[in-house]
């Protein structure tokens, strides 16, 4: 006869959804799932930096909230949103050579530089400054497919509102420089990658020479490191 | 002991010693301020329900749990522009929420809320004197049952001025269905309330309460239950509530009726529907689940002349009725979390078809259980559990069986002869026709 059984079952099913949002998960009954702070408590919340984060796979069951700024879901590796430009931990020396490459394969042209120069006036292969204007990029990251020396990569960092767009979104040199240790940590995969450390090896040798090249100048010696922040 | 004012205003909520102070108890305490909070946390409780049946949490940002999300929400409804569309009406613009307002709080005037005191009365049929229950009701009227039906047609006069007095077509689209399913599933509503006034032999509310007490609720008989049933569906479709919210369905009319309110008046609205949710699950619980009573036990033995156990036994039937109620708002929550729109031709065959022939055939089954049980023992339920109780279930059972499956049959074939995915395609125009044939030639 079938009168109305559909219409029951549905009930049911929901039904089930209901209650199964308070008994399953990782957290039991009032345990928020993923061991958030817990519903009866009330007014305390993760101090910035402690927050859970949640991993959801498609076997996850009950509630799917994730509660943003008190849960996070977990970045992963190739999750990419702005560009940043590394320095390596162990010289202090910016990897970029401002060689420009970057700058030209940039779609909305947002990437824009001064050369460094040496004491005698012939340009070293450093940036004086280097300026994105991060309201123009768009995180296709072909600035770090392109950069021959590994030297500008996409972070991960995507909590970037402020108050003010006009300075604080041209991002200069001194914004964008983030250490290899950072890198390292945020990318280990990229990082431990044979070919990446093939390419730290080459570039790092090539680097010195064509730095000692520019040097011998008549001023002999190495210059002080571009910037350590 | 016992201070004035506390037994002033107790007997004032009574109903008893001076006439008009009921009713300004009962405007300043419940309809001021008890039913617009219960409202607002309807709100919220149906925000955190239908999450939870959505696998979310809900509002959970003001306040601990979204517990001040009501608040915050009027604060934002009230201080946002009132924009009255230039071409409307004015007049009946601004009076349509307020009307349906007051019709969800009339609704809610005549409603016993708990066991109220125990009072004398002469019954009129008898001229025996029998002890009353004051039920706790705001007003009690004799024919409280009939006010209730009246006030509560209000609403579809409120929901049409709404429309019509908006100059908007969405607007008066919502408005032309609203009242179509207000109107019908009115006559299923009244219909399926009438063996509770059968059994009881009262059209008061009270009255109707009072005889639940003595004699059981009458959802435990089988046409009981199917009233019961009728009513909760009806009544779903009277708030205009998922599935039946037709009048208000945004992906084809944007808002239906209220499309062109704004801040508080919109709100209003809101405030009507969550209040008209509130007055039908007051009244099916008054009606058959037997209001503040317990099953199997009466309180009216508790009940004495002293205030502490009118207080005591008046907070648990009120603490009872509440949690009924809250169990068909539930109900409702979770009807609308589960079923998607009707069409609306179904919702028509549905009310027409089905409800209004089961529930006048559902009236002729209650009088046979009126017959065999309620008349000869004075018991409409569980008062009498013997051969006589079992076997009047059974035949009233089979007889409701019977009677929802022979009309399901018939609605069932009158949708297969009516449904146009059934019928066979035809050809608009006939090719045997002459000028069709030259058409077709030339
Ligand atoms: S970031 Fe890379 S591509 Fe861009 S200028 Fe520096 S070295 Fe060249
Ligand atoms: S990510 Fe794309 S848009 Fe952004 S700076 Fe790099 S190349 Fe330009």
């Amino acid at each position: 006869m079938g009168l109305g059984t559909g219409i029951l079952t549905g009930h049911l099913v929901t039904l089930r959804r209901f209650l199964r949002t308070f008994l399953v998960g990782q957290g039991r009954t009032l345990k928020r799932r993923g061991g958030g702070h817990q519903p009866l408590d009330f007014f305390r919340k993760p101090a910035p930096g402690t927050e859970p984060v949640i991993d959801q796979g498609p076997t996850t069951e009950g509630l799917f909230t994730v509660e943003y700024p008190d849960e996070r879901l977990p970045t992963r590796e190739r999750f990419r949103v702005l560009p940043v430009l590394i320095y390596d931990d162990e010289d202090g020396y910016v990897r970029c050579t401002s060689c420009n490459i970057c700058a030209k394969v940039c779609p909305p042209q947002c990437i824009w530089m001064t050369h460094a120069q040496g004491p005698d006036g012939n340009p070293v292969p450093m940036p004086e400054d280097f300026f994105i204007d991060m309201d123009v990029c768009m995180n296709c990251g072909f600035c770090a497919e392109y950069c021959p020396f590994d030297a500008i990569k996409m972070d991960q960092n995507f909590e970037q509102s402020n108050y003010e767009r006009h300075q604080t979104h041209i991002y200069s040199l001194q914004d964008l420089l983030v250490s290899s240790t950072y890198y390292a940590q945020t990318h280990p995969e990229a990082w431990a990658s044979a070919d990446e450390v093939a390419e730290r090896n080459k570039v790092k040798k090539k680097k010195d020479q064509r730095l000692q090249k520019a040097l011998a100048g008549p001023a002999s010696g190495r210059p002080a490191p571009a910037a350590v922040s | 002991m016992v201070t004035d004012p506390v037994l002033a205003l107790w007997a004032s909520l009574t109903l008893e010693p001076i006439p008009w102070l009921p009713w300004i108890a009962w405007l300043l305490i419940g309809f001021a301020a008890a039913f617009p909070g219960i409202v607002a946390y309807m709100v919220w409780a149906e925000r955190k329900i239908a999450a939870r049946f959505q696998d979310r949490i809900g509002p959970n940002r003001v306040g601990p749990l979204g517990l001040l999300q009501p608040i915050a929400d009027a604060i934002k409804l009230i201080t946002k522009e009132d924009v009255v569309p230039q071409a409307a009406d004015r007049i009946v613009h601004v009076l349509a929420p307020v009307l349906l307002l007051i019709s969800a709080l009339l609704t809610l005037a005549v409603i016993p809320f708990g066991y109220g005191r125990l009072v004398d009365r002469t019954d009129p049929a008898t001229d025996a004197v029998i002890g009353w229950l004051t039920g706790l009701a705001p007003v009690e009227l004799p024919s409280g049952l009939l006010y209730l039906i009246a006030v509560s047609s209000l609403a579809s006069l409120g929901v049409f001025l709404a429309g019509w007095s908006s100059r908007n077509k969405y607007a008066l689209l919502g408005a032309m269905r609203s009242v179509a399913q207000l109107v019908s599933y009115e006559v299923p509503q009244v219909l399926s309330t009438i063996p509770a006034v059968l059994f009881a032999g009262t059209l008061s509310l009270v009255g109707i309460f009072n005889a639940q007490d003595q004699l059981g609720w009458f959802i435990a008989s089988p046409p009981g239950l199917v009233a019961f049933t009728i009513l909760m569906i009806a009544s779903i479709a009277e708030v205009n509530r998922a599935p039946f919210d037709l009048p208000e369905a945004e992906s084809e009319i944007i808002a239906g009726y209220h499309t062109e309110y704004s801040s508080m008046r919109f709100g209003l609205f809101f405030l009507a529907e969550y209040m008209s949710m509130l007055a039908v699950s007051c009244l099916a619980t008054t009606l058959y689940l037997g209001g503040g009573s317990l099953p199997f036990f009466s309180l009216r033995g508790l009940l004495s002349d002293t205030l502490a156990s009118q207080l005591l036994v008046n907070a648990l039937a009120v603490g009872v009725f509440a949690a009924k109620v809250f169990f068909l708002i539930f109900v409702m929550f979770w009807v609308r979390a589960t079923l998607p729109r009707m069409r609306v031709d179904r919702l028509m065959s549905f009310a027409w078809k089905f409800l209004v022939p089961l529930s006048i055939v559902n009236l002729v089954i209650a009088a046979v259980w009126f017959e065999i049980v309620v008349r000869p023992t004075n018991h409409a339920t569980w008062g009498l559990i013997d051969l006589t109780w079992w076997g009047a279930v059974v035949l009233t059972g089979l007889l409701e069986i019977l009677a929802i499956w022979i009309l399901n049959a018939l609605l069932r074939l009158d949708r297969a002869a009516t449904d146009p995915r059934l019928i066979p395609p035809r050809l608009l125009v006939p090719t045997s026709a002459p000028w069709a044939q030259t058409t077709l030639r030339a």
